[in-house]
């Protein structure tokens, strides 16, 4: 005994042809107030996950105590190194970026952290995620964009935030709404059963949240979001694009992105994961594996926001909850770390690398053999919010941090 | 608080995975007390089923990527022994490794190694987690060497499976780094050995203490912190009580702990005797896990596990945010407000849909209308189907929806199964179900 799939396909003629710009047949809820911050613009959060060793993403390749401290982990200065500059070169697996970068669309900002460092994934990657050191904040930083995007909504829009991937990362806890989540674009973002039976499936998925049974609300609110999002996801995942994107997860997931991004469905704020960077062990081929996916990734998805004139809304950050020790450990890997390269990706950037390169100086480690901090991770998600998404940071932050100048 | 059907129902699903009805008389017929105990001293209860590592009859079930965690998933629903299932499971997501990172035989190992320690002490459940091989495979200990440590295992030792963060300082991650090297993971035979020439036999600072520490003192150490008995009571608490954690409970918990030297068999039997364990104002704040609800569903309807459900599991599993035996990462699943992802709850509805329509046979639907009339009243058929699924009382929603769906009218023996079926599928789905 089987049931038929039977998936709603609401608009199903002419999207195909609709090879640039927004699509038709979603409703828009947001304000018109709303919908002038930021001029629509987008932000794409890309976690790198496990601590990535950013030493050996943006390499010190100049500095001759580069190769002696990282010793059979040093990434050889040759010709396969993009060279960024006279102190900065790319791991060999990210051409990519140094094309972003040869397009003047790619910064870096050395050095970001935050005051006494957390070595835990688990701690560091809730400092990252809530903006605040102390932890005492539930909500996530992109969450509380959500609802400053969402403010004047009476019932506001869940699409407004878009998790891809296999979990809810909590940077996307907001007060106000709770955005979809979605490994890829996939066959099985459905709602079970058809007509009169899913008719009441959807009623008693519809029914009043209770006010003191947080799971139980949970589950009402998410498949409720869901339910919202599937006739988005259903639209998007039709689209069709030229660009030939690898057959990993992340750049799955990226595809969809995009397919989203076209939609009229007014997303402003993706969060994403990739790779595996818990580098204890044998580092090279795992951190160049995990690092060329995230190339190849990035690769396929700027040229498809190119093709559909949506590069200039898009601004993708790369951040990871920790950088690497700088010396090696026994296994051929690294520990966890401290201050890492941040990475924007867009033509909103201003071209450059902020900061200076790793320190291998043994006075300016802090922690026991750690990079120092330099700039505060909340200046970067300050100017961010401000100036690409045209929020307040001080309301989203809780404070007012200075701009770093990396974008236009 | 009344011993009744619904208490026993209450017990078994906590304790274990659900059972059947029969398992709920069976276990009502003891008593309150008497069913605590027969629960928490599972070694009274003869089953083989955790001999059986090869259910499906494989040619080698270690040649398959997924023979283990597919024989584990049976075992799990057909152990007569639910706590022991259910600790089992507890603990792979407490000490965890996924099956991918050690292979099948390392983890079959540990697995074997975690359900013989499941309710013994906790001193000695430590003192095999590190030096298990699976988890030296993991976590990096295997060919960590005195010349520089390897800190990752000496690092989610402390943070995740004993004291949590509070205690310890950077400099005890490296003194414990230092103490735990010196353990190999052989290549083939995948034995465990120490090699002396590559452990730090020198003095440590560890948590104040000093000494010439080896893995088994920091072990010990640690399995005597204060905070490992509050942390992993409190675990234990909010696995198996509630997520709205009562201190007082917690902290009678850990006094059962502190007497018993960690004795975690004491302190499952205090803790399914804590007020808050039975009072009916706690049920409902544990959100099902994926394998709570599919499990749940399979032993209450009597559906048997062979190979392609065992593998449907896994990735009905996967999409509902528990890929069983494939913790995302070194703290284990996700729970509780992390498991209600869009797609995850959409998944939800799709596995309790596929259970119903597709796994459940005629027999299995007569455990829900068995003995119902005919013509059968639209809100006896309600009211039955979600009672023998475990819920007592739907919501107004809930119960309208389903309502209005069935109609007003008698439901002729024709039409009862599919009626039911209908109403399975809807009960499953309902945000009632997805809490215990």
């Amino acid at each position: 005994m089987t049931i038929q799939k039977n998936r709603r396909r609401l608009v199903q003629a002419g999207l195909g042809a609709s090879a640039l710009g927004a699509v038709p047949g979603v409703e828009v809820m947001r304000t018109a107030a709303a919908a002038s911050a930021g001029s629509g613009r987008k932000l794409v959060t890309i976690h790198l996950a496990g601590g990535c060793d950013t030493v050996n993403t943006v390499i010190p390749y100049a500095d001759p105590k580069y190769a002696q401290v990282r010793g059979p982990l040093a990434i050889p200065n040759n010709a396969a190194m993009p060279k960024l500059d006279a102190r900065n070169g790319l791991h060999p697996a990210l051409t990519a970026l140094k094309s972003l970068w040869d397009r003047n669309r790619l910064a870096i900002v050395h050095g970001v952290g935050y005051p006494s460092f957390d070595y835990s994934h688990f701690q560091a990657m809730e400092i990252y995620w809530s903006a605040d050191p102390r932890r005492a904040t539930f909500t996530g930083w992109l969450g509380r964009a959500l609802d400053a995007f969402t403010a004047g909504e009476a019932a506001p829009d869940v699409l407004t935030g878009f998790s891809i991937g296999w979990s809810l990362p909590p940077s996307l806890l907001s007060r106000r709404l709770s955005p979809p989540q979605l490994p890829t674009q996939a066959d099985w973002f459905y709602l079970p059963s058809w007509g009169p039976q899913q008719q009441a499936l959807k009623n008693l998925l519809s029914q009043p949240t209770t006010g003191t049974n947080l799971f139980y609300d949970a589950y009402l609110r998410n498949s409720q979001a869901a339910m919202k999002a599937y006739d988005v996801v259903d639209i998007a995942g039709d689209l069709t694009t030229p660009v030939v994107y690898p057959d990993t997860g992340f750049a799955q997931g990226l595809r969809f992105a995009t397919q989203l991004l076209r939609t009229d469905a007014d997303v402003r704020v993706i969060a994403m994961e990739q790779g595996s960077y818990d580098t204890h062990e044998t580092q090279l081929p795992q951190h160049a594996e995990s690092l060329l996916e995230l190339n190849n990734g990035l690769r396929a998805f700027t040229a498809d926001l190119d093709a559909h004139g949506l590069s200039d809304q898009v601004m993708i950050l790369l951040w990871s909850e920790f950088a690497r020790r700088v010396e090696p450990n026994a296994s051929n890997g690294t520990d966890h770390g401290a201050a890492q390269a941040m990475i924007l990706i867009g033509p909103g950037v201003r071209r450059g690398v902020y900061g200076n390169p790793p320190t291998f100086d043994p006075a300016k480690l802090v922690d026991d053999g750690n990079l120092p901090m330099q700039y505060d991770f909340r200046q970067l998600y300050a100017t961010l919010l401000d100036r690409w998404l045209g929020l307040d940071s001080k309301t989203i932050l809780g404070n007012t941090y200075g701009h770093l100048p990396v974008l236009l | 608080m009344a011993w009744t059907k619904e208490e026993a129902a209450h017990l078994l699903r906590r304790a274990g995975f659900g059972g059947t009805l029969e398992d709920v008389d069976r276990v009502f017929a003891l008593g309150q007390t008497g069913a605590i105990n027969a629960i928490v001293d599972y070694e009274t209860t003869a089953d083989t089923v955790w001999g059986n590592n090869n259910p499906f009859g494989l040619p080698n079930v270690l040649d398959e990527w997924d023979g283990v965690r597919t024989a584990l998933l049976y075992q799990m629903l057909k152990s007569r022994r639910p706590l022991q299932a259910k600790l089992l499971w507890f603990w792979h997501g407490h000490f965890t490794t996924p099956t991918s990172a050690a292979g099948n035989l390392l983890f079959q190992r540990q697995m074997n190694t975690w359900r013989t320690n499941a309710n013994g002490s906790f001193a000695a459940f430590l003192s095999a987690v590190f030096k298990d091989g699976a988890m030296l495979e993991y976590l990096n200990g295997s060919y960590s060497h005195k010349d520089h440590p390897n800190e990752n295992f000496a690092r989610e030792v402390q943070e995740l499976y004993t004291t949590g963060t509070g205690p310890y300082r950077e400099s005890d991650v490296r003194e414990a780094a230092r103490a735990l090297t010196g353990w190999e993971v052989t290549w083939p035979e995948r034995n465990v050995v120490f090699n002396p020439d590559s452990f730090d036999a020198g003095p440590k600072t560890f948590l104040g203490q000093t000494g010439n520490f080896n893995g088994e003192d920091i072990m010990r150490i640690l399995a005597q912190r204060p905070e490992t008995a509050r942390r992993t009571c409190a675990k234990l608490y909010r696995a198996f009580v509630s997520e709205r954690v009562n201190l007082v409970e917690v902290n009678a918990l850990v006094r059962k702990w502190t007497e018993t030297g960690g004795n975690i068999k004491a302190v499952m039997r205090a803790l399914f005797n804590l007020p808050s364990f039975w009072d009916v104002r706690s049920r409902g704040f544990l959100f099902k896990t994926p394998l709570e609800l599919a499990l749940g569903l399979m032993q209450r309807l009597k559906i048997d596990m062979d190979l392609d459900r065992a593998r449907a599991l896994g990735w009905m599993g996967n999409q509902m945010g528990q890929d069983p035996f494939e913790p995302p990462n070194p703290a284990g699943y996700r729970t509780g407000l992390r498991l209600t992802g869009a797609s995850m709850l959409l998944g939800r509805t799709q596995m309790a849909e596929n259970i119903v329509y597709n796994w459940a046979g005629d027999a299995s639907i007569a455990i829900l209308n068995g003995g119902l009339g005919s013509p059968t009243l639209p809100g006896t058929l309600i009211t039955t189907v979600a009672a023998r699924l475990g819920i007592a009382n739907l919501t107004a929603t809930t119960r309208a929806s389903v309502a209005s769906f069935l109609g007003t009218a008698g439901i002729p023996k024709a039409d009862l199964n599919d009626r039911t079926r209908s109403v399975a599928f809807l009960v499953a789905s309902s945000p009632e179900f997805q809490v215990m």
